[in-house]
């Protein structure tokens, strides 16, 4: 039931008859015509709508895919690791890169090998590459390699190299850990995590993988996994097809152009 | 979370009649105007061009002066009225022939009064109420021909519209709705979504606050 409430006192009385006598406004003639024409019509063309405070889901509706996109790509961005550098390249002969030629002594060719790419050394040429922290590459003469870019920093940690022919020789740095390289050739799979090693493959196909330090996991193409030998720091297997493998001694030429590789690039491995 | 123009008012309620309501709103809408034609509010219900036209002739005054008075800006009114009718328009289909449309007009432009309120552009244009603007006052209508009667009418309404503005706006729909729209406790409550005793300790409340800001000077 209705509480009753309180009668207004006169002077209430007076502000009520005050706001009652107020008088009728009346819109502007051109506005009514407008307005008229619009309501009869349906057709609100000219409408001014009152600003409205935007509601908040349709500002959201908007930001989070923009805020989604922008981090997605702040996050590809800043994921990308570092670039390979030229560090030195030696001898006579040319390097193509991707199909390029290019001399020994080419400017452009420190720009071209930035994201790795297809690479082949012609003649008496050893090339030296580096990504500052990550892993230094050394391609001796006549190597021909399809080098991948770089390890991610947070994800897609993975590198890989295939060595069509000739020697190539791997090292990493203090940045590679938690990445983990591939190296392959026609016959031979090896998988590294942080170590220094070569991969030699000759012109009959034989492929010899030498481990200066760390380990790595040696595997035939097409084999299973579990068939993979795992070959530790001073040994090195040589797997020919159609003869079988075997695990030796490294090779005192290996370790001196391993220890080569390091000497030079070292500084910028951080190792 | 009610529909802001679906027709909400009880089709029994006494508030389709006018006996209920306060003496003499000189702005109310359905002052003295006999309640409308069902068959008229049929055809306004199928849009008929013409039909819709009446209805517009009929009620824009009552719109737009609502407006008015519970914005207190002539622009800020204009798009509230443009803004209502648009509503009107799109929910024509669901009109009740059977019921008088003032009170749903009512709570319609209240609704989008409440929004202009919440708007920046309602606090910028607060800044600059067009109280004082003489267009506005010589578009009141005062039905006299006597230019110092009408002044004096007219700084009265400055006045009163000025204290009117300075209530919080829950108050001051309270007011306006009850006594210069016209509308009983029981509608008041509805158009403003609240209990019908809720509504008149508002209005009591709103016309204390009132009384305070004439004092003195009427």
């Amino acid at each position: 039931m209705s509480e009753r409430l309180r009668e207004p006192t006169a002077a209430e009385k007076a502000a009520q008859d005050a706001v009652r006598a107020l008088g009728q406004p009346r819109a502007d003639a051109a506005f009514r015509t407008r307005l008229r024409h619009e309501f009869t019509t349906g057709r609100f063309g000219r409408r001014v709508p009152a600003d409205r405070p935007r509601p908040w889901w349709a500002l959201k509706r908007v930001l989070v895919p923009v805020a989604a996109a922008a981090l997605v790509v702040a996050g590809v961005a800043s994921n990308r690791g570092p670039d390979w550098r030229l560090v030195s390249v030696a001898g006579e002969g040319r390097i193509v890169v991707d199909g390029a030629t290019f001399s020994v002594g080419d400017a452009a060719l420190a720009a071209r090998l930035r994201h790795g790419g297809h690479v082949k050394v012609e003649g008496a040429v050893t090339l030296d590459l580096a990504a500052p922290r990550i892993a230094a590459v050394t391609l001796a003469p006549d190597a021909e390699i399809q080098l991948s870019s770089t390890p991610g920093r947070w994800w897609a940690r993975g590198m890989r190299a295939e060595v069509a022919s000739g020697d190539a020789y791997f090292t990493t740095g203090r940045g590679f850990h938690g990445a983990h390289l591939d190296v392959s050739t026609p016959e031979v799979s090896v998988r590294a995590v942080g170590t220094s090693f070569a991969v030699l493959r000759d012109p009959a196909g034989a492929t010899c993988v030498c481990v200066m330090e760390g380990r790595v996991r040696v595997g035939e193409v097409g084999a299973a996994p579990t068939s993979a030998v795992e070959v530790p720091a001073g040994m090195r297997r040589i797997v020919q097809p159609g003869y079988g493998a075997e695990t030796k001694p490294i090779l005192d030429e290996s370790v001196h152009r391993l220890h080569r590789q390091r000497d030079l690039t070292g500084a910028m491995l951080v190792r | 979370m009610r529909d802001p123009v679906s027709p909400s008012h009880p089709p029994d309620s006494s508030v389709a009649g006018t006996e209920s309501l306060p003496p003499g709103p000189a702005g109310g809408l359905r002052a003295g105007t006999p309640a409308p034609d069902r068959v008229w509010l049929e055809r306004v219900r199928v849009r008929e061009p013409e039909a819709l036209g009446q209805f517009y002739d009929r009620y824009l005054d009552l719109v737009f002066g609502l407006a008015w008075r519970l914005l207190g800006d002539r622009t800020l009114a204009e798009d509230a009225a443009s803004e209502v009718f648009l509503k009107v328009h799109r929910a024509a289909d669901r009109l009740d022939p059977a019921r008088d449309p003032a009170p749903w007009l009512a709570t319609i432009t209240t609704n989008v009064c409440r929004d202009v309120w919440r708007s920046g552009q309602y606090r910028m244009s607060r800044r600059a109420a067009d109280v004082h603007d003489p267009a506005a006052a010589a578009s009141l209508s005062s039905g006299r021909n006597d230019p110092e009667a009408d002044t004096l009418s007219s700084e009265r309404e400055r006045l009163v519209q000025e204290a009117l503005l300075s209530l919080p706006e829950p108050l001051r729909a309270s007011i306006v709705l009850h006594d210069y729209q016209g509308l009983d406790h029981r509608e008041v409550a509805e158009v403003l979504h609240i209990a019908h005793d809720a509504a008149r300790k508002r209005y009591s409340r709103a016309l204390a606050a009132l009384e305070v800001r004439l004092r003195g000077r009427l």
